[in-house]
């Protein structure tokens, strides 16, 4: 049992919160009635995600000709979504599995929220590639079943675009999995204050926990087991999907760095979201003490070690390009850089590799407002960095003559901005229903993270100091206990 | 409360013993709701009755009583089930409202050995992948894909992966539900609401515990071993002891 | 409080034992003579013995090197466990200056024979040895460049070792945050700085052996295969002090975190060893398979053992948390993975140095794919040389770094706290 609240690291809960205050602040806005701007909000969402829904439907009515593409670049800003939304959806795993084996307690505050993301973020993206078909009941080929009726007309094994049905449908089902688990208890919690009506809603989400000492001891179980299997999985399909341009023989494709640079940008893009949306809604929802600043500091660091690991991928690439002595390769990053598409290099620079630096200091990181505007800067800097692969990658491919302009119809533009009011109405849905932090994790870090606990353990250590400085000084020990006296 | 039962007939083996001397006169004792009167019933209960289909449906009707010694933190909470466990007294179970580390080697619990059937699920996936793709790629119809061989194992690790872990997570996760015995349906009684929010339980079982000496002894230990609090609580659904929850079925899942 | 029974870990010295002196002197010696018989018994290939120089120079400096990354990413990261054991990373960080000097020297004399892009002729079109693709890359592959920038690595690691190890010593007589603020400091710059010279570093003096190849990832993969390494040796020093009865607060919580890390990093190594083998398997491009083509066909032993020990024996044996807490099964790993990132590096270097002076003598091709005294000599010398240096620095300093401010969570560490 380690419950000794190091006076050297920062409080991570605030307060002096007790178990009870625990689940009053976090049960309270989910017990309560919706406010205006909930409302407001959620109408907004979903008028937003109507339009997403009906310009899909159009889509699907009248084929993919209603988009922008043309015969040299098939893939644009449907495949640019798909990545960006895959690549939100891992900040929650991340927080939730890799931290967790990092002993990273400020995961507590936000992986609950962070691992909701991540599920909605999974559902926006799965819609691209299927939509992208244009038949979309096409999409059953993809599926490989038992006896074929097709004859020679498996689906290819060693087609990336179908390990990518295997990616992101695991990582999917798992992701889910180990969100409700974690809520299991939670809600539970929630049942247990509500009554009539509520209760029964609530006794069903929660399965029937009763908190016993053999559930809880199969709860760490299996939480350290998603965690051990989520943490190479969520590696996986950021690289599966990587694996969709690497494969390939394109100029600005194949290169052998897009797996883990994918998955560092995915992480990247992935933490600016989950500060997005965690900057307002401990605000609105009163979770200031639980989201603290010190949290924020942290996600901060992180989107820093992982913006600039992306820059040295930048780099590492334009350099490779240079050295490997290839035309193609080397024309393909000129253009990339200079060509008709420079804006969306720069654009994709300036927000995910140069911004960023300014978290190496620490009144900055420790901003809201720069936070906030920075994590707005990265989530469009990063889907600029998809839109610079993808598209200008295809626009200066190895044929001059067939080089074209792509832009994007309004269509295009409606179904991406339908696709944010999904996210965004499942997220405020989620937050009403269920409880934004995760209150059995965060007690369980109370008292190694709770400031009263730190302050009082800072108190005795200093006590303690004293009174072995006055036994020092008095003669009676002279054992080498104080270590500035031994040597 | 209206009414509290105690049944002689019950799980507990010594009971049904009890019966069997008595020349089959099942003792049925009431404790009277309003004025607190103790009644006695017996009535004669043919032999073959008493196996294990009767026992079954007299436990489904009866009420069960709970002794809950409550606490606030978990601190004194892991010492007192030291305490009480190294002065020879039961603990049913214990609740709390997050996992409290140290409680199982407190109580005495055996690890569990569910990530072991996350390995197993795992290398069935791994299995059933490369032998389903292998068997469709070089058995039932070979085709070639970008001049790469048949048998084209890098191209298959990918789908293998995913389906190792697909299967270790849904496997585990449904040994988990199952043995911590959660699902939709389940509408429990909790023995104490508190113990989801701010309390800690230890929960002692009263039918064992049913003399007033008992009663009194924990009671007395628990307020001096930091219990806030001590009460009884009677449920229609029995709970299972800690043991139970862990050895019941698959042993030490 | 539950740990009224805490008490301040004291100072803990270490004397090198004699024994273990003896032993790394006289690996030295044997290292030496029978790499000296090496020399003489190769003379006609010079690239085969300034390889092997290259190579085994390299591994040693990169164990402490990344032991110093793993010691610094844990500061950075606020780790507490990790403090008790912290010592010996340090220590190991510490040979970095010395081996710097002698890869220095390495590099001044063996580079023409060990680069295949240094020979003559190469980038001199009138030369019939003239090769239009390494001339291409003129500006990075000269010597200039070359050793500009191998001297501003070196010059950079060793400041760094140096001042981040010194800071920590310091810490032992003079409590306070002061100096972890400072420590905090010097990790994040050296963190920097590691991030991007790893990469380039490991371009100029790995990577363009094979001057025509070239892959993205391959700093990653060099940094990845070296780390688990270093975390392998540290654990391998951690059994042995506790074995002679130091370092008594390490417990077996400490090892079976330590067994976490070489278990998840071997892991890592296999995804980036797969991702760069898959990718080019997968684009069947003929600049890029000839790199995997030239290690299969004529290496093909150290090729599949390559994988074997790096990745797959770790990650079955290592699967439970009964072999992770026990440290038979860890000694038994971790010394397979020193030997295995070891091979990882043989296989970087020495068959592309070999094939490029092969190119050399037209006509009649003489490939060396030899594995002799050289090869056992030479990794001999560096590993006496590096365990005395580790075992020296270990002996100068308190084994725990007593005013640590995280001390106390190491000291009561429990691997299955969150």
């Amino acid at each position: 049992m380690s419950q000794y609240a190091s006076p050297a690291r920062k409080p991570l809960i605030e307060g002096s919160k007790t178990y009870t205050d625990i689940t009053e602040d976090i049960c309270g806005p989910v017990e309560a009635a919706p406010n205006i701007p909930f409302i407001i909000g959620f109408l907004i969402s979903a008028s937003l995600a109507l339009m997403g829904v009906t310009l899909i439907g159009y889509t699907i009515w009248k084929g993919i000709g209603v988009w922008g593409e043309n015969k040299t670049i098939g893939w644009a800003w449907d495949i640019t979504n798909f990545v960006w939304w895959v690549g939100i959806g891992h900040a929650g795993t991340l927080i939730s599995a890799i931290l967790l084996l990092f002993r990273q307690k400020w995961r507590t505050g936000v992986n609950r929220s962070a691992e909701a993301m991540t599920i909605f973020a999974v559902v926006c993206a799965g819609i691209f590639p299927l939509i992208h078909m244009g038949r979309i009941w096409d999409a059953f080929f993809i599926f490989p079943y038992w006896p074929n009726s097709r004859g020679p007309l498996w689906p290819n094994f060693l087609s990336p675009l179908l390990w990518d049905v295997f990616a992101i449908s695991t990582y999917f089902t798992v992701s889910l999995l180990f969100w409700y688990t974690g809520l299991v208890p939670d809600m539970a919690t929630i049942r247990d204050r509500a009554s009539g009506f509520r209760r029964r809603i609530y006794s069903a989400l929660s399965f029937g926990w009763r908190g016993t000492a053999r559930q809880w001891q199969r709860f760490e179980s299996i939480s350290l087991v998603l965690a051990g299997l989520s943490t190479p999985l969520v590696l996986s399909v950021h690289s599966v999907v990587s694996f969709d341009f690497a494969t390939s023989v394109i100029p600005g494709w194949h290169t052998t760095i897009f797996p883990p640079y994918f998955v560092a940008g995915a992480i990247f893009s992935g933490f600016a979201m989950v500060l997005t949306l965690m900057l307002v809604a401990r605000k609105v929802m009163n979770l200031e003490e639980y989201i603290t600043i010190n949290h924020v500091e942290s996600m901060n660091k992180v989107i820093l070690m992982t913006g600039s690991i992306v820059g040295v991928a930048y780099l590492t690439e334009l350099f490779m390009a240079w050295y490997s002595g290839s035309t193609y390769e080397q024309g393909a990053f000129y253009y990339r850089a200079l060509g008709p598409y420079w804006w969306s290099y720069a654009a994709m620079m300036t927000c995910n590799v140069i911004s960023p630096q300014i978290f190496w200091i620490k009144s900055m990181r420790r901003n809201l407002w720069v936070t906030f505007i920075m994590s707005i800067f990265i989530n469009i800097g990063m889907w600029f960095e998809r839109f610079v692969i993808i598209v200008t990658s295809l626009a200066t491919d190895y044929l001059p003559s067939s080089w074209l302009y792509y832009q994007p119809t309004f269509v295009e533009v409606g179904i991406f901005i339908g696709t944010m009011g999904i996210f965004m109405t499942l997220f405020l849905l989620f937050c009403k229903f269920a409880p934004v932090v995760a209150i059995a994790e965060v007690k369980s870090i109370l008292k190694t993270s709770g400031d009263q606990y730190i302050a009082k353990q800072a108190e005795e250590d200093k006590q303690e100091d004293e009174f072995v400085d006055d036994l020092l000084r008095s003669g009676s020990i002279t054992v080498a206990r104080r270590n500035k006296n031994s040597d | 409360m209206s009414e509290e039962h105690h049944s002689g007939v019950n799980a507990n083996e010594d009971k049904v013993t009890r019966i069997e001397h008595e020349d089959y006169i099942e003792y049925r004792e009431y404790k009277d709701g309003v004025n607190g009167k103790e009644h006695y019933e017996g009535r004669y209960v043919a032999p073959e009755a008493v196996y294990e289909d009767e026992l079954y449906k007299e436990e489904e009707k009866d009420e069960y009583r709970y002794l809950l010694g409550m606490f606030d933190d978990e601190v004194p909470l892991l010492h007192a089930i030291e305490k009480l466990r190294a002065s020879g007294i039961e603990i049913h179970d214990a609740l709390s409202p997050f996992p409290v580390h140290g409680i199982d080697d407190a109580l005495g619990a055996r690890e569990t050995k569910l990530h072991t059937m996350g390995f197993l699920f795992g290398a069935t996936g791994t299995a059933f992948a490369l032998l389903a793709i292998s068997g469709i790629s070089v058995l039932n119809w070979p085709n070639n894909f970008g001049g790469k061989p048949y048998f084209a194992l890098p191209g298959w690790v990918p789908i293998g992966f995913e389906l190792t872990v697909l299967f270790s997570a849904v496997g585990m996760t449904i040994v988990y539900y199952l043995r911590n015995g959660l699902s939709v349906f389940k509408d429990i009684e909790p023995l104490e609401p508190r113990t989801s929010s701010d309390r800690f339980a230890l929960v002692f079982d009263m039918q064992h515990y049913n003399s007033d000496a008992d009663m009194n002894r924990i009671t007395d230990m628990l307020k001096e071993l930091g219990c806030i609090e001590v009460k009884q609580r009677t449920v229609t659904t029995r709970h299972p002891s800690h043991e139970e929850q862990s050895t019941a079925g698959f042993q030490g899942l | 409080m539950a740990h009224s029974h805490y008490h301040k870990p004291g100072i803990e010295k270490y004397d090198f034992d004699p024994k273990l002196r003896t032993v790394s002197i006289a690996l030295m010696v044997v290292g030496l003579i029978l790499f000296v018989l090496g020399i003489f018994t190769n003379m006609e290939y010079p690239t085969r013995i300034w390889t092997t120089m290259l190579h085994n120079t390299y591994y040693f400096l990169g164990l402490g090197l990344l032991g110093m990354f793993y010691v610094a990413a844990q500061t950075m990261g606020y780790s507490g466990w990790v403090i008790l054991v912290s010592r010996i990373p340090e220590a190991m960080a510490r040979v970095v200056p010395i081996f710097s000097v002698i890869l220095g020297v390495v590099l001044v004399f063996g580079y023409k024979s060990i680069y295949h892009w240094a020979h003559d002729g190469i980038m001199d079109p009138a030369s019939s040895h003239y090769d239009e693709l390494i001339a291409g890359k003129a500006g990075f592959l000269n010597p200039m460049f070359f050793f500009g920038a191998t001297v501003i690595y070196l010059v950079l690691w060793s400041f760094f070792t140096l001042s981040i190890t010194n800071n920590s010593y310091k810490h032992d007589t003079n409590p306070g945050m002061k100096l972890y603020t400072r420590s905090r400091t010097l990790s994040m710059m050296f963190l920097f700085v590691f991030g991007i010279s790893s990469s380039t570093a490991l371009w100029h003096w790995f990577m363009s052996i094979d001057p025509h190849w070239f892959s993205t990832l391959y700093g990653w993969y060099c940094f990845i295969s070296l780390f688990v390494g270093a975390i392998s040796t540290t654990i391998l020093i951690t059994i042995y002090l506790k074995g002679k009865g130091y370092l008594q607060h390490v417990n077996v919580e400490h090892f079976h975190d330590l067994g976490k890390w070489m278990f998840a990093f071997s892991v890592a190594w296999a995804y980036l060893w797969f991702a760069q083998f898959m990718l080019i398997w997968y684009g069947n491009i003929p600049e890029e398979t000839l790199y995997f083509m030239d290690r299969y066909e004529n290496y093909k032993i150290p090729f599949f053992l390559n994988f074997c020990i790096n990745f797959m024996l770790p990650f079955l044996v290592l699967m439970t948390a009964r072999a992770k807490r026990s440290k038979f099964v860890l000694m038994f790993i971790a010394s397979m993975l020193v030997f295995g990132h070891w091979l990882d590096y043989y296989l970087l270097a020495m068959p592309g140095a070999v094939k490029g002076a092969a190119y050399m003598h037209d006509g009649h091709v003489i490939h060396n794919f030899g594995f002799g005294l050289l090869e056992i000599g030479c990794p001999l010398l560096m590993a006496g040389l590096f365990l005395f240096l580790v075992f020296t620095n270990l002996s100068k300093q308190s084994l725990v770094p007593v005013n640590h401010p995280f001390l106390r969570q190491s000291y009561e560490h429990h691997t299955n706290s969150i």
